[in-house]
């Protein structure tokens, strides 16, 4: 499939060209941050505490006199750049491991995947928080947890299509000509895995999101005073009755986020699976 | 003719695709009276099975019957709605399809589905239902009634998609493609089979087939379907003999005929391709391939015209089509290789090992394996061409593949020219690897999709030529020349390629390192006629300019007849029979050579089934319990011996070879005639 397919693919009916907005617009406020964001996310006003939304700030004030449209902004730079970050090792090494072994097959394969089915036996959510205990809470951490929960995943869809390939007979040519691996690999195999592991990718990127949201709520994940968005949720918890629009700005941030990127992925899965 | 209880009047038939109305079925006009089979042929995209469908009411949901009318006994099918057109289903409409193990339920028991078709109360639908299954020829009905669809065989299976048909009073039978799946010998028994059911039943029967042979075989009237039309419809002797189409006469012309050789014969397949729906041309539809098309071709579609009773033809210029008078029939010269052969099997063995249950293995029994090849022996000569026949399960695929080196051998040798050749591909050196390749069935899945024509012809001049990537890339057009395709193709897509373009495709890629032997496991069995004669025709023209070597293993004897100068014939891993084609197939000596020969004859000898369970008597002759010629306990105790029957002729049973050729010169002469 082309450039120009697959971009039409990504506003080929309403609820993707809604998704893909929503997705394009966050991406835009994480890239030109500073330059959108009126206040510093951190900065603190005790004058300015908790005030409802109004024109000088947008979603207004925290309990620490925060602009919560400042640590929006800035919060969607380190969701996007986590989660992304997180998704796109994911899928790299998801694919290295998932092409190769399965095609290889043999105990080496049965090995692998044994060991990520018991990886994936655990909930996503236990996973990272034993992982997280053991690294200490930090940005890196929270990457390395999206990598090591989603890996396993990426790599059995790889597998998954990869096992329909193998018995083809454009791969029995190539063995027939003792074709390098490498060749085979990613040359036959990679760009007929591809599509699939796109919509995959898009994915795996919306529970990325979720995940990094859920770990900031539980306190695990990014540290305060950074303005992420599930620990923003935490903070605003306590006081809702004072200050209601501090947990309804973060929450639907993250469910907008979340719905735009499901939406673009469904759309470009049925453009893919059509064409 | 009789009456006709099936009247299809100006059928029109078109499929939504997105937005756009594709028309595939235009203004077919049929009758079909009681007690009849009309057949229906045409190559892949004709709408033959569309036009089954339709008369069915079966069209999936992006298919409407846009004008016309399919009137059985004077009731509108087209018109018909609700609870009536599910009367009809349940009681006068029957649909006998290609692949019979998708259409019966694979978690009920074969009971419970023919009882479910045959309806009423139970315990007499049951007794119904056995006498159906001994009606159809199945040994033990009781049995068969408490298995589930894939404990059966294929013809067996075939055989209860006959029987749930067949009950009550079918008014309407629609055959598509009932035994494209099944083995030659089992084919012809389910066609005798069909034959006498419907002469017994007297429903309105649509034959429909790509195999011109088949239908002959069955048919009474055959009309010829081409992008959506009815271009020819004749009484069957008189559309084989008297073709007045031009579309006819070349699907008649891309046949192998028994006897005709590619040296001296060859086969003339039709140019180009079928045109898809929606880009049909304004005049006439065959115009663009047709060798007689003018202009007038070109600007106005011909009527369906009768140009003799019962015999309509859709063309202008009927009357300048002619086949060739009676073709005189070449007597194939036995000849022997003289030089050094190029490979040779030595007992070559294979057995594979069966999963095992885990109680099994806790009792320490042995695994039970399938032997599929035992101590076969071959010989390859250079500028030879050695065909491999036999049904499914016979080994000739597996011993395609230890030759390649895609499955290690379980014992014997392999030789190539002399040097013993290492059981597994990459234990091989790179010249040996070079010098035998392989051309597989599916042409669809031959090709890479994400890589272009170029890339894939590239690729074996690079890794076996030893070429680099600019050099390699400038010998693509030579090889696609080599194939007969246009060199712009280097830059095209798999799908932008017809199959028999892929096929063709992947014998290039084959041919690319320059090999001395070239194994084709079912390389055409999978194209249409037209298609295949072309792909036959390139595979003769470029043996006789290499010199290569090819291996042919198929189930059409026909092809191997046509094409091939050594003939092995293999039966449950064995070779039953193998020497110089003229001298193998006329007569056959073998039985079951005679009867592989015999399954194309109406009035051939017959072979019962295979058992499905796929076990071969431990002693004596594998083909002993099917064989229609045994002479006693010597076939059932003792292996039978090789024994000479001519130069180079190598036949292995019991009985004398005097009595063999006895019996053959007392039978009617078999022949594999279509």
């Amino acid at each position: 499939m082309n450039v120009q397919r697959l971009g039409r693919a990504f506003f080929a009916d309403p609820a993707t060209a809604a998704g893909t907005i929503i997705v394009a617009g966050f991406l835009t406020l994480a890239l030109f941050g500073p330059l959108v964001a009126p206040y510093s996310p951190t900065a603190q006003n005790v004058d300015l505490i908790r005030q409802p939304p109004s024109p000088s700030h947008l979603f207004g004030t925290d309990r620490l006199g925060r602009d919560l449209f400042s640590r929006i902004v800035y919060g969607a730079r380190d969701m996007l750049a986590l989660a992304g970050g997180g998704t796109a090792l994911a899928v790299i090494f998801g694919t290295l491991i998932g092409v190769s072994v399965a095609y290889l097959g043999g105990w080496l394969e049965e090995l692998v995947f044994r060991l990520f089915d018991g990886l994936l036996a655990m909930p996503a959510l236990l996973l990272a928080l034993l992982l997280l205990g053991a690294v200490g809470p930090s940005r890196v951490s929270v990457l390395l947890v999206i990598v090591v929960v989603y890996t396993p995943i990426v790599a059995r869809v790889a597998r998954s299509v990869v096992l329909t390939l193998k018995p083809r007979g454009f791969i029995e040519a190539a063995r027939m000509r003792d074709e390098r691996l490498s060749y085979v690999l990613w040359r036959e195999l990679l760009p007929l895995v591809a599509p699939t592991l796109a919509v995959e990718a898009a994915l795996r990127f919306s529970y990325a999101i979720f995940l990094v949201a859920s770990l900031g709520f539980l306190g695990v994940g990014v540290q305060p005073p950074n303005p992420d968005w599930g620990l923003m949720v935490l903070e605003a918890r306590n006081e809702f009755a004072l200050a209601p629009w501090s947990l309804y700005v973060p929450a639907a941030a993250i469910a907008l986020l979340v719905i735009g990127v499901n939406l673009m992925a469904e759309g470009v899965r049925r453009a893919i699976g059509e064409s | 003719m009789a009456t006709a209880i099936l009247e299809i009047e100006n059928l029109s038939v078109e499929y939504h695709a997105g937005r756009r109305k594709l028309p595939v079925l235009r203004e077919i006009c049929l009758s079909v009276a009681a007690g009849e089979t009309l057949g229906i042929v045409g190559e892949s995209g004709s709408g033959k099975s569309t036009l089954g469908l339709a008369v069915l009411r079966a069209l999936p949901a992006n298919g409407r019957i846009s004008a016309g009318r399919v009137l059985l006994d004077g009731v509108d099918l087209a018109q018909t709605q609700g609870a009536t057109l599910r009367r009809l289903w349940s009681r006068s409409l029957r649909l006998i399809p290609q692949n019979p193990l998708a259409a019966l339920n694979p978690t009920l028991k074969i009971g419970a589905q023919l009882v479910e078709a045959i309806g009423g109360r139970r315990d007499a639908a049951e007794a119904q239902a056995a006498a159906l299954l001994a009606r159809v020829q199945i040994a033990d009905p009781e049995r068969v009634m408490r298995s589930y669809p894939h404990e059966l065989s294929g013809g067996m299976q075939q055989r209860v998609l006959i029987a749930m048909a067949l009950h009550g009073a079918p008014r309407l039978l629609v055959l598509d493609e009932p035994t494209t799946s099944l083995d030659v010998t089992t084919e012809a028994a389910v066609i005798d089979l069909l034959a006498d059911l419907i002469a017994e039943r007297q429903p309105a029967s649509l034959f429909i087939s790509h195999n011109l042979g088949l239908v002959a075989r069955i048919a009474t009237r055959t009309a010829v379907l081409y992008a959506g039309e009815v271009v020819e419809i004749a009484p069957t002797t008189t559309l084989f003999q008297q073709p007045r189409h031009p579309y006819t006469q070349g699907l008649l012309r891309s046949l192998p005929h028994p006897g005709l050789r590619y040296d001296h014969h060859p086969l003339q397949p039709i140019e180009g391709a079928i045109p898809a729906p929606g880009t049909l041309p304004a005049g006439c539809v065959f115009a663009p391939r047709c060798p007689l098309a003018d202009d007038r071709c070109r600007r106005e579609r011909p009527p369906l015209l009768a140009i003799a009773p019962h015999h309509a033809t859709r063309c202008h210029y009927w009357h300048r089509v002619m086949l060739d008078g009676a073709l005189p029939a070449f007597v194939v010269p036995t000849t022997v290789p003289s030089d050094a052969p190029l490979l040779t099997t030595h007992r070559l063995s294979k057995t594979i090992a069966q999963r095992q249950s885990l109680t099994d293995i806790a009792r320490g029994k042995p695994a039970p394996a399938v032997q599929a090849l035992s101590e076969v022996n071959l010989t390859i000569h250079r500028n030879r061409i050695l065909g491999i026949v036999g049904e499914s399960g016979s080994g000739k695929t597996t011993l395609a593949r230890c030759i390649i080196g895609l499955t290690p051998p379980s014992g014997g040798a392999i030789e190539l020219l002399d040097i013993p050749l290492a059981p597994l591909i990459h234990q091989r050196p790179r010249e040996h690897v070079r010098r035998l390749q392989m051309v597989l069935q599916n042409p669809q899945e031959a090709l890479n999709p994400a890589l272009t024509i170029g890339e894939a012809l590239r690729r074996p001049l690079i890794r076996l030529g030893g070429l680099d990537s600019k050099t390699a890339a400038n010998r693509v057009p030579d090889l696609l020349r080599l194939v007969k395709l246009p060199p712009e193709y280097a830059h095209r897509r798999p799908n932008q390629l017809s199959g028999g373009e892929k096929q063709r495709v992947a014998i290039a890629r084959a041919l690319a390192a320059t090999p001395d032997l070239l194994v084709l496991d079912e390389a055409v069995s999978a194209l249409d006629v037209s298609v295949q004669a072309a792909v036959l025709n390139v595979l003769a023209d470029i043996k006789e300019r290499t010199g290569i070597a090819y291996l042919f293993i198929t189930h059409d004897l026909a092809v191997v007849s046509y094409l091939a100068d050594d003939v092995v014939v293999m039966y449950r891993g064995q070779i039953v029979e193998q020497g110089p084609v003229a001298a193998v197939l006329r007569p056959p000596l073998h039985p079951y050579t005679e009867a592989l020969l015999a399954a194309t004859n109406p009035r051939g000898v017959r072979l019962r089934e295979a058992d499905a369970t796929g076990t071969a008597p431990a002693q004596g002759c594998p083909f002993q319990p099917r064989c229609p010629r045994a002479i006693g306990e010597i076939c059932r105790a003792t292996p039978p011996p090789w024994r000479e029957a001519g130069v180079g002729h190598r036949i292995r049973c019991h009985i004398p070879l005097a009595d063999l050729q006895v019996a053959q010169t007392h039978n009617e002469p078999i022949s594999s005639e279509h």
